[in-house]
This record gives structure tokens, sequence and C-alpha cells, in this order.
């Protein structure tokens, strides 16, 4: 199926800039694992974009036809159940990329983008990317880890939503999303983590008071900050260990250059 | 719309939801309830079945307690007969934690109390020492 086009950066009212010489790699882990040649070969399709959270970058009604590369922010990848409740089944940060990075025959899925975090992009249009990915191995790598990345979640996620609890997935979901955007400070209503965790506003109120009882975080409208990471990973549900540093595509990138330098 | 607060009991804990939230009436209150209990349980419907929301107004008094049991979609299937035997042993169980609970407050108001009581102590022999000095001088002197 076709991609639509579509311009969420401009419904937010961001400004986009091209990425100038050297500026991709420092921004996003997966694009600066790219050897320089793979690197120039996307730079032209590059460009940096501001996105405020809640902003939609694809759902079922309007399908995407960009690839974001997160730079500060997060991504949500959520799935609509029935009677409104929706639930999130990948988060994608800067070790990673999201949107139309599947093949236009596949992309025809009921799944929606979230920004959950707002922050820095980079967005490059999917047929450049895919067509790049032909013709270099590297940027071939980048779109299967990444397209691996999002379902080793959403398969975590399936087994997480069935056996465990919601305080457990909770904390894996926090736990996770500091690991991945590299700090213990986290902007989120209880709203949204209601919405990603399909659980109502007040039980996260009441698993997020348990947590800072325990000394775990400290919670302030809108702001988490987690004060025990090691403490909090504990209180998680095991999920944590099973998708680790190790999965993420930029490391997995990473592997494969110092793999390729030694031979 | 009024507005309700829904605390959290666990075996060990008395959670409280500072902020609350606004519901048409108690019904729709109780409903809440029920939902973030079938949210906190699942899972774990066995070991948890002994939690309870207490619905609070806005005064926070208490208006009505659910028992995580008797919402419990595992067993919503069984007969009344054979559910029931579950929800008195998760009260019962509810009934022991109020009490162990109610024990440690004691033991912790008696734990502070002494700890007043070893300071007041430390104090008076501190005067008394005092006093004894005063007396050793004075004793000195005389003599």
């Amino acid at each position: 199926m076709a991609h639509q086009t579509e311009i969420a950066g401009q419904s937010a009212g961001s400004p986009t800039t091209p990425i100038a010489e050297g500026q991709a790699g420092k921004v996003n882990r997966c694009l600066s694992a790219l050897s320089s040649h793979a690197l120039s070969l996307m730079r032209p399709f590059l460009a940096e974009i501001v996105l405020r959270e809640g902003t939609i970058l694809w759902d079922s009604n309007k399908l995407s036809s960009e690839v974001y590369f997160p730079v500060s922010g997060l991504v949500s990848i959520v799935l609509d159940a029935s009677d409104g409740v929706s639930v999130e089944v990948a988060s994608i940060c800067s070790q990673a990329a999201v949107g139309a990075i599947f093949e236009p025959d596949q992309s025809d899925f009921s799944t929606q983008g979230v920004v959950q975090v707002g922050g820095h992009f980079l967005r490059m249009p999917s047929p450049q990317l895919l067509l790049a990915a032909k013709d270099n191995s590297e940027i071939q790598n980048l779109v299967t880890y990444c397209r691996d990345w999002i379902f080793m979640q959403a398969q975590q996620t399936a087994a997480c939503n069935a056996v465990h609890t919601a305080d457990k997935r909770f904390c894996r979901w926090l736990f996770q999303a500091c690991e991945r955007m590299d700090s213990d400070t986290i902007h989120l209503t209880q709203e949204m983590i209601s919405s990603l965790l399909a659980i109502r506003r007040t039980t996260v109120t009441l698993i997020a008071q348990k947590l800072q009882m325990e000394g775990l975080i400290q919670y302030r409208r809108g702001k988490i900050t987690v004060l025990d990471r090691a403490g909090l990973r504990a209180a998680a549900c095991e999920c944590c260990k099973s998708l680790t540093r190790q999965q993420w595509p930029s490391t997995r990138l990473l592997g494969l250059k110092a793999l390729k330098s030694r031979v | 719309m009024p507005h309700y607060h829904f605390v959290l009991k666990t075996r060990d804990d008395l959670i409280p939801d500072r902020d609350g939230s606004e519901w048409p009436n108690d019904a729709a209150a109780q409903e809440e309830a029920t939902l973030i209990a079938q949210d906190l349980m699942r899972n774990q419907e066995t070991k948890r079945g002994s939690w309870r929301i207490e619905v609070r107004d806005q005064d926070l008094l208490p208006r009505s307690e659910l028992l995580f049991a008797e919402v419990d979609q595992t067993i919503a299937h069984l007969p009344a007969e054979m559910r029931e035997p579950r929800i008195v042993a998760s009260r019962r169980i509810a009934a022991f934690s109020d009490a162990m609970m109610a024990v440690r407050k004691t033991l912790s108001e008696v734990m502070e109390t002494l700890n007043r009581a070893d300071a007041v102590m430390t104090e008076v022999m501190e005067t008394l020492s005092r006093a004894d000095a005063v007396m050793t001088v004075v004793l000195a002197k005389r003599g």
C-alpha cells in the first residue's frame, strides 16, 4: 500500500533544518554508529525537527512516509484495542529509528506513533532510506536492526502484559525509559502512563505513591525522578533482563563495525 | 461534581491517593474502585485477594471499602458457593492485616514514648550530675 504524505513536524509548529556535515552522527546513536560513507548517503535527506509531546506521527488513517531518528525524545508505538483503550507495544529512543521503516506493502497496520517525550529528532523520507538500504549494507543493517528492535519489544510486551502485574510493568517501563533516554528524569503525566500501560490513572497514582514511599522515585506533576535505578530494576518484572543494551540497534551496529575492523 | 479519594490497603501498607478525582456519585466512584482493584490484582489474584480500595469523600471520610476478591474476574464465572470461601478467607486475611498494622502502629508509638522517656532520663541524670558537682564544691568550701 502506498504511503500518504504526512507532516507531523509542521503540524506541531516545529521548524525543520537540514543537517550539517558531522552533525547527524552526534545526535542519534544509530546514525553515529554508521561509517562516514554510509552517513554521507543519508545526510542529504536528513532534516532536524523538534516534536512536542503528544504529536501523532502516524496512525491507521494517516500512514507515515517518513522515518524518525530520535535524538532526545521518546516515541511510543501504540496499538488501539477495543473501547478506546490503547496499549504501548514498543518505545523508541535515540538508539533506534521509527516510522515507515517497513516495506511499503507491510505498513498497512493499525498502530499509532505518538511522541511521548518531546525533543529533537532527525527525519528522513522513507523511500530514500529504503533505496539507500538496497545499495549499502550498513544502512540495510540499520533498517533490519530497527525492525528487529520493534519486533523484540512487541514480543516482550505481549508476554509482559499477559503475565506481569501493573506495578511491575510500570517499574519495567520506567527503568527502560531511563536506560534508553540516559536520564533519571522523565517528563510524563500520569494520564500518559495510564494510556501506555492500559491501566486507570488512579492505578498509576497509587503505584507511583508506593514507589515514592519506598524511596525509589520522586513524583511531581508531570515529572518522575528515579532516585534508585537499581532498586527500580529489582522492583520491575524480569523483562528488564531480557531486553538490554545488547539488543539496541545502535549497539548491534557498533558490534558489527568492531567485527569488520578486526577482519 | 463530588471529589473522591481511592486509598489502597495492602497487607502491609496504606497508600493514599492525595489528589483524588471527581465522579458523578458514589456508584460511579465504586465502579472506578472496581477497575482500579482489577488493574492492581491482575496476574496476582490469589496473593492480592485481601487487598482493598477504600473510597473516601472530599473530607477523607470513608464511604465504602472494596475487597479485591469480591471483584476478581478469574473466579467470576464460578457459582457463588464456590467463590464465597475465597472471599471469606480474603476478608479474614484483610482483618488480620488490619490488626497487625494496628499492632505495628502501637509498637511504633510505644517505641516513640520509650525514646522520649529515655531522653528525659538522660536530662535528669545530667541535672543530678551537675547538682552532685555543686554539692561537692559546697562541701569542700565548708570543710
